[in-house]
């Protein structure tokens, strides 16, 4: 692996910690040159991850910590969440599918959905006392012109991994 | 995040929100809008065009208020999102359901046909 660039961010899964994790992102975009349509689709599944782990992940009281670790391998840039949650596999979560009419929509669960579908790729890896989450997030660039990528982010690298 | 309220034309209620629509900033503005859309029957404009990002506990609060405006017997319309806020309304499905619009024109005839 050729890593040119890191970062990491260690945080207690807690709200308040929340504008941290936006400073960071913030962070990570001067730092890699990121593209803003990239910084956002980084910052919406982070967003919607760690909340989720806040919400659900830990029993009433208990406050854990998770550790984010992003660098840039190629043309991706890779995120990886280190967590000491409950099992959850987002990649083998089915998230509920669209509403047919306002009346019919549920109100909320849709977080994963957002997160498959504005990140590359998922990996998770269930570890003894937590949860390993990679996401991969590719340029609006390699994501246009790539059958591969376009392939990978729709199906194969997600299914792949179920 | 913060709300203002605005009479515009023709009895539509404008209800602007600027700001992160995380959870944080959802939380600091969902008790008022709630009490805004949900409590009389009414046309409501939400502009979203100070809105700099939703996550998917913003498009909670807006649907959750949308279906009880409808069920009201009024309706609801999203106005101007940036063009990321409403890629994240249209990846869950939310334009479908709300009209999006980007001008009053188009919000107009979205109450007309609600």
């Amino acid at each position: 692996m050729t890593t040119e660039l890191s970062s990491q961010i260690v945080m207690q899964a807690k709200l308040d910690q929340l504008p941290r994790l936006e400073r960071w992102v913030e962070a990570l975009a001067v730092e890699f040159l990121l593209p803003s349509s990239l910084v956002h689709r980084v910052d919406l599944c982070l967003t919607e991850l760690i909340t989720n782990l806040i919400g659900y992940g830990y029993p009433v009281g208990e406050v854990g910590t998770v550790s984010i670790h992003a660098w840039r391998q190629a043309e991706e840039i890779v995120i990886r969440i280190d967590d000491d949650a409950i099992p959850f596999d987002p990649t083998s979560y089915v998230p509920p599918g669209l509403p047919s009419s306002l009346a019919e929509a549920s109100v909320g669960g849709r977080g994963i959905r957002l997160v498959r579908h504005f990140a590359d790729a998922l990996h998770h890896v269930r570890r003894v006392d937590g949860n390993e989450l990679t996401l991969i997030f590719r340029s609006s660039g390699a994501r246009a012109h790539s059958p591969a990528a376009a392939a990978a982010r729709h199906s194969v690298s997600l299914d792949s991994v179920r | 995040m913060e709300l203002a309220v605005q009479d515009l034309d023709s009895g539509v209620l404008g209800i602007n929100l600027s700001g992160r629509m995380d959870i944080i900033g959802t939380q600091q503005i969902d008790l008022k809008f709630t009490m805004l859309v949900s409590t009389r029957k009414a046309q409501i404009l939400v502009d979203l065009s100070n809105v700099t990002f939703i996550a998917s506990i913003g498009i909670r609060t807006l649907v959750s208020n949308a279906k009880a405006q409808k069920l009201r017997g009024g309706s609801m319309v999203l106005y101007k999102p940036n063009n990321q806020v409403e890629e994240v309304l249209r990846a869950t499905g939310i334009d479908t359901i709300i009209p999006i619009v980007h001008d009053f024109d188009a919000a107009r005839g979205a109450f007309g046909s609600a």
